[in-house]
C-alpha cells in the first residue's frame, strides 16, 4: 500500500512540472507588459520599473523565472503580488473560504446524489426515478450561470433569505447559494452515474441470492445492491472534485467570493505568473491527493482489486 | 416455524397448478402452464428441461424471487406443510424461503456478493433468521465451511468469492443454503458450470447431508444423468408445462412421453459405442410463436392430426405415473 | 442461472431486434416521440435566428435611446430596454448567433477531433498512442478553465471563432479518451481483422470498418454536450475573457444584468432563450441515446 501511494506520487511529479510550466509559459506568452498596465496612464519612473521588474524576476529569462519561482515556493516564500499584496496572507484569508465552499458543495451533492440515485434505481420507473431523470436533464442543460443567477433573485433579492453575493454574512449563510449552485451540477451527474449502477446492479444474479435468503428489501438494497453499485460511482469522484475546482472560479465571480478562483481568475488578468503558476501547483497537487484517496478508498471498498 | 420437524415422507412442499406470465412489448407471454409437483421430506425431486421451459421460473415464482413485474403469477398454489407461499404477504413469506426453503443458484461466481466475505454472507443468515451477533454468525460461518468439506475453513472465512475455484465456490453456496438446517432445498442446476469431477463431488455432497438432515430437495436440471444418478422422482418440462411424472427409475425405464424417451435415447451410453448418438430433432419453439395443440409437435416422431387440435392434458397412465401425450395414454408395456 | 427464466430471454429477443436498426428506422422512431420533434422545432427556430435574425425583428439593436434605459416593456418593445435604452428584444435575437456558432461548430469540431485523436491513439499503439496520450494527460492535469482563461486572456480581438478554436484545444482530451477506448474494444474483432487479412490498407480500415462501429459513444457525450458548451462560452463572456462589447451575446447580456439586480428583466429574457436551446439540445441527445441504447427502454 505504502509502495502504492509512494510510486504515485513520484509519477505525478514530472507531470506536476509540465503543467505548471505549461501554464507559467501561456502567462509568459501573454502580450503586453502586466507593470506598466497596472500603473495605468501614469508615467512611471524607469528607475523604479527597473526596480520592480528585478523584485518579480521580470528582466530574467523565462526558464529562469520559472525556476525562481518554483524555488521560492519550495522554500514557502510566497513574495507578494504586483501590487503589495502579501500572498501567504492571501492564502491564508483565502483558502478558508474555497475549502468551506468546496466542502459544502460536495456534502449537498454527494448525500443527495447517492438517496436520490439509490432510490431512484432501485424503483425504476417508479415517481423518484422520473423527477430525478426530468430534474437531473433540467440541471443538466440549464447553464449554471442561470441558475446562479436565479437562485440570487429569487431567494436573495425577492425572499430576501439569503444574502446575493459576497462573504460578509459568514459561514454557513453566505456560503448556502454558491455551494448550491455548484452542487447541483456535481449532484446530477453523481445521481445518474448511480441510478444507471443500480439499475445494473439490481438484475445480479447475486441480488436474486440475497432475497432467495429471506432478506428485507432495505437489507438487499443496502448491503448488497449500494456497495456493488457505488464502485463506478467512486471512480468518478475524482474527476468531479476537478469540476468543482472550475466551477469555483466561476462560482466565486457569480457570489463575490473571495477564494482562491477568484483569486486566480485576478492573476491572470494581471498577468501575475507567479500566483497563476503557484495556484495552478496548489490545485494540481489537490487533484493528485484526492485521486490517490480515491484509488485507495475503491481498493477498500473493492476487494477484487485489492487481491489482484 | 409450525409443526416442529418433519416426519420422514411427509409432504413439504405441494405445488399445484402454478401459472406464470410475463409482460413483453408484444403482450403476455405464458411462461409456465398449469405445472404441479410436491416433494417429501428426504426425498430428491428432479424438473427436467431445456433453456426455456420454464423450470427456473416456477421456482422462482414460489419463492418470491421472481421480478415481478414483469413477471405475473396468474394462478396456482405452492404450499409448504399447508401454507400456501404464493398467497403469503412477502414479509410473512421471508419467514421460510431463506430458512425453510432455501436455495442454491447455477453460477456461484455470480451468484454470491462479489464485495463481502464468504463467511459474512453465510453469518447473514443467521443474523437475520436467529438474531444472532456478527461474531456468533463468523463462528456459525466456520463451521458450515468445515461441514460442505472445505479445507482450512476458519482461514478462508474472510476470504472473498473470487479467491474460491469454482467447485469451492459452488461448496460456499451450499454452506449458505444448508446453514439454518433447511427442510426443502432447491438448486437450480448446481451443477451445471462445473467440471464433471467436481460434478459428482458436489452431487454426493447434497446426497450425504441429505442423509443427515432428511431435507427434501428439488434439482432443477437439464441433464438427465444428474437425475438418474441422485433423484426419486422427476419431473419432465416442456415449453412450461409438465408432460410426464414418474419415478426416476420408472421413467428410466420406460418413459411414456415421446419428449422424454427421446431425451433418454440421446443419453451416450456404453451399449451405443461407435453408433451415432440419435438426437430430437429441431429446437425447442419460441414461447411467442408456441404451435398449436402440443408444443412438442414439431418435433415428435409420434405426432398425428389430432395433436394440433387440443393441448394434450396431463393424463394416469399407471400407478404414480402421468404423462401428457394422446397418443400415448397408457404405460409402453400394456399398449404393446 | 444460465437461462435465468425465458422472461431474460424474452427481452432480449426484442433488444436483439433493436439493436438492427436502421438509420431511416431510427429517425422514424425518433419523429415519433413528441418531445424530439418538439425540441428540434425550437432549435431550428434558433437556427434561423442566429442565421436571418431580421426575420424575427426588424428593429436595429444598436439604435438606442438613452431616456428609455432599462425601460419595461411598451407596445412594440416587448422586452423592454437595456442599460443603454436599446430595443431588448432586438438584442436578445440578435444575441442568438454565438450561442448557436458555438455550439454547432463547437460540437462538430469537438467530436471530429476528438474522434480522429481517439481512432489514431487506439489503432496504432507505440508511439503515436503515447505522443496524444500524454498530451492528454498533461491537458487533463491542467486546472480546468485556467488553461482557457489564460489562452483567451492573451487574445486581444477576440471573435466567436478565437473561442471555438480555444476550446477544442483545451477540451479534446475527454473524448478522445472515450474514442479511445472504444477502438480498443473494436480493433480485434473478427471483420477488422479480416480486413486486416486481406489487406486492406490501414487508414481504410479505421474509416470503414472501425469508425462506424465504436463511434457511438462519442456521438452520445457529444450530444449531451452541447448544451454545457453554450453554458460555457457565456460563462466566459461573462467573466469578461469572452465576446467583447461591440458584439451582442447571450453572455455579455448576463454580464450587464449581473450588475442591475433590481432590474430582472434583463436577465430574464437571455436566460429563457439560452436555457430553452440547451434543454432542447438535452433533449435530442437524451432521445438518440435511448433510442440507440436498447438497455433503458424495458
Amino acid at each position: 500500500m505504502i509502495r502504492f501511494v509512494v510510486r504515485r506520487i513520484l509519477a505525478a511529479v514530472p507531470i506536476g512540472l509540465v503543467v505548471t510550466l505549461g501554464v507559467f509559459a501561456l502567462v509568459f506568452a501573454m502580450p503586453g507588459d502586466p507593470l506598466r498596465e497596472l500603473a495605468g496612464d501614469k508615467p512611471i519612473p524607469a528607475s523604479v520599473l527597473a526596480a520592480k521588474r528585478a523584485q518579480f524576476h521580470l528582466d530574467r529569462p523565462f526558464l529562469v523565472q520559472y525556476g525562481l519561482y518554483m524555488k521560492d515556493m519550495a522554500a514557502g516564500q510566497f513574495g507578494s503580488t504586483f501590487d503589495g499584496q502579501d500572498i501567504g496572507e492571501q492564502l491564508k484569508l483565502r483558502v478558508p473560504v474555497t475549502l468551506r465552499l468546496a466542502l459544502l458543495a460536495n456534502a449537498f451533492q454527494w448525500i443527495i446524489a447517492l438517496l436520490f440515485g439509490t432510490y431512484a434505481g432501485f424503483k425504476r420507473n417508479g415517481a423518484a426515478d422520473r423527477l430525478l431523470m426530468a430534474s437531473t436533464l433540467f440541471v443538466l442543460a440549464v447553464p449554471l450561470l442561470v441558475l446562479a443567477f436565479t437562485a440570487q433573485y429569487v431567494l436573495g433579492v425577492q425572499l430576501k433569505v439569503l444574502p446575493v453575493s459576497g462573504a460578509g454574512a459568514g459561514f454557513p449563510q453566505s456560503y448556502l447559494l454558491p455551494a448550491m449552485a455548484l452542487a447541483v451540477v456535481g449532484f446530477a451527474g453523481i445521481a445518474r452515474v448511480l441510478r444507471t449502477s443500480i439499475v445494473e446492479s439490481v438484475n445480479s444474479d447475486f441480488v436474486k441470492t440475497a432475497r432467495a435468503k429471506g432478506l428485507g428489501e432495505q437489507r438487499v438494497l443496502w448491503r448488497h445492491i449500494v456497495p456493488n453499485a457505488i464502485l463506478p460511482v467512486v471512480t468518478i469522484a475524482g474527476y468531479d472534485f476537478a469540476g468543482i475546482f472550475a466551477g469555483a472560479v466561476l462560482t466565486e465571480s457569480i457570489f463575490n467570493l473571495p477564494g482562491l478562483g477568484q483569486f486566480l481568475f485576478q492573476a491572470i488578468r494581471l498577468k501575475e505568473g507567479g500566483v497563476v503558476v503557484l495556484l495552478s501547483m496548489l490545485a494540481f497537487v489537490t487533484f493528485v491527493l484526492i485521486n490517490l484517496a480515491v484509488d485507495v478508498l475503491y481498493g477498500v471498498l473493492d476487494p477484487r482489486v485489492r487481491h489482484g | 416455524m409450525s409443526g416442529g420437524r418433519p416426519q420422514p415422507g411427509e409432504v413439504l412442499l405441494d405445488v399445484t397448478d402454478l401459472s406464470v406470465e410475463v409482460d413483453t412489448v408484444r403482450g403476455p407471454l405464458r411462461l409456465v402452464d398449469g405445472v404441479s409437483w410436491q416433494v417429501r421430506a428426504g426425498q430428491t425431486l428432479a424438473i427436467l428441461g431445456e433453456s426455456g421451459s420454464g423450470k427456473t421460473v416456477s421456482v422462482q415464482a414460489l419463492t418470491g424471487i421472481l421480478d415481478m413485474p414483469p413477471c405475473r403469477i396468474t394462478g396456482g398454489t405452492a404450499r409448504f406443510r399447508g401454507q400456501d407461499l404464493i398467497a403469503m404477504q412477502p414479509r410473512e413469506r421471508r419467514r421460510i424461503v431463506g430458512d425453510r426453503i432455501t436455495m442454491v443458484f447455477q453460477d456461484a461466481l455470480s451468484a454470491l456478493n462479489p464485495v463481502q466475505s464468504v463467511g459474512r454472507q453465510i453469518a447473514e443468515c443467521y443474523e437475520v433468521h436467529r438474531g444472532m451477533s456478527r461474531r456468533d454468525g463468523m463462528r456459525r460461518a466456520v463451521e458450515m465451511l468445515d461441514r460442505v468439506r472445505i479445507p482450512a475453513a476458519a482461514s478462508r472465512v474472510s476470504d472473498y468469492p473470487h479467491q474460491f475455484s469454482g467447485g469451492m465456490r459452488q461448496r460456499v453456496m451450499m454452506a449458505m443454503a444448508l446453514a439454518l438446517d433447511p427442510d426443502v432445498v432447491i438448486a437450480d442446476e448446481p451443477t451445471t458450470a462445473l467440471d464433471v469431477t467436481v460434478q459428482a463431488q458436489i452431487l454426493e455432497l447434497i446426497a450425504e447431508l441429505q442423509a443427515e438432515t432428511h431435507m427434501a430437495v428439488v434439482l432443477i436440471t437439464h441433464d438427465l444423468g444428474v437425475v438418474a444418478d441422485v433423484a426419486h422422482d422427476v419431473v419432465v418440462m416442456y415449453a412450461g408445462r409438465v408432460v410426464e411424472r414418474a419415478a426416476t427409475l420408472q421413467a428410466l425405464d420406460s418413459p411414456v412421453h415421446p419428449y422424454t424417451e427421446g431425451l433418454l435415447r440421446s443419453m451416450p451410453s456404453a451399449d451405443l459405442k461407435g453408433l451415432e448418438l440419435p438426437a430430437i430433432p429441431g429446437t425447442p419453439p419460441s414461447l411467442y410463436a408456441l404451435p398449436s395443440g402440443c408444443a412438442f409437435r414439431p418435433r415428435c416422431p409420434l405426432a398425428v392430426g389430432a395433436c394440433a387440435d387440443v393441448v394434450p392434458p396431463l393424463l394416469h397412465v399407471g400407478p404414480g405415473r402421468e404423462a401428457a401425450c394422446i397418443e400415448r395414454t397408457a404405460l409402453p408395456g400394456v399398449i404393446a | 442461472m444460465a437461462e435465468l427464466g425465458v422472461a431474460v430471454a424474452a427481452d432480449a429477443l426484442d433488444l436483439a431486434e433493436l439493436r438492427t436498426l436502421s438509420n431511416r428506422e431510427l429517425l422514424w422512431k425518433l419523429l415519433r416521440k413528441p418531445q424530439f420533434v418538439v425540441c428540434s422545432l425550437a432549435l431550428l427556430g434558433f437556427f434561423a435566428m442566429a442565421a436571418v435574425p431580421t426575420l424575427f425583428t426588424s428593429v436595429d439593436p444598436r439604435s438606442c435611446d438613452l431616456a428609455q434605459s432599462r425601460g419595461a416593456s411598451t407596445a412594440g418593445h416587448p422586452f423592454g430596454f437595456d442599460v443603454q435604452g436599446c430595443d431588448y428584444f432586438a438584442n436578445v435575437i440578435y444575441g442568438a448567433r454565438p450561442s448557436v456558432l458555438v455550439s454547432v461548430v463547437g460540437s462538430a469540431g469537438a467530436f471530429l477531433l476528438a474522434a480522429v485523436l481517439g481512432l489514431l491513439a487506439g489503432y496504432f499503439p507505440g508511439i503515436v498512442d503515447s505522443l496524444i496520450s500524454r498530451t492528454a494527460d498533461v491537458l487533463f492535469s491542467l486546472p480546468p478553465l485556467v488553461a482557457v482563461i489564460v489562452l483567451l486572456n492573451s487574445v486581444q480581438d477576440r471573435s466567436i471563432w478565437v473561442i471555438v478554436g480555444v476550446l477544442l484545444m483545451i477540451g479534446w482530451p475527454a473524448g478522445m479518451r472515450l474514442m479511445r477506448s472504444s477502438v480498443f474494444s473494436v480493433r480485434n474483432r473478427e471483420f477488422v481483422q479480416a480486413a486486416r487479412s486481406v489487406g486492406v490498407p490501414p487508414l481504410r480500415i479505421l474509416r470503414k470498418h472501425v469508425f462506424p462501429n465504436a463511434m457511438a459513444p462519442l456521438l452520445a457525450q457529444t450530444t449531451l454536450g452541447v448544451g454545457g458548451l453554450v453554458g460555457l462560452e457565456a460563462a466566459l463572456t461573462f467573466l469578461g475573457v469572452g465576446l467583447q462589447p461591440p458584439s451582442i451575446s447571450w453572455g455579455s447580456q448576463f454580464g450587464v444584468a449581473a450588475s442591475y439586480r433590481d432590474t430582472p428583466h434583463l436577465f430574464i429574457w437571455p436566460s429563457l432563450f439560452i436555457s430553452t436551446m440547451t434543454i432542447s439540445f438535452m433533449i435530442i441527445g437524451d432521445s438518440i441515446r435511448d433510442a440507440l441504447d436498447p438497455k433503458l427502454l424495458r
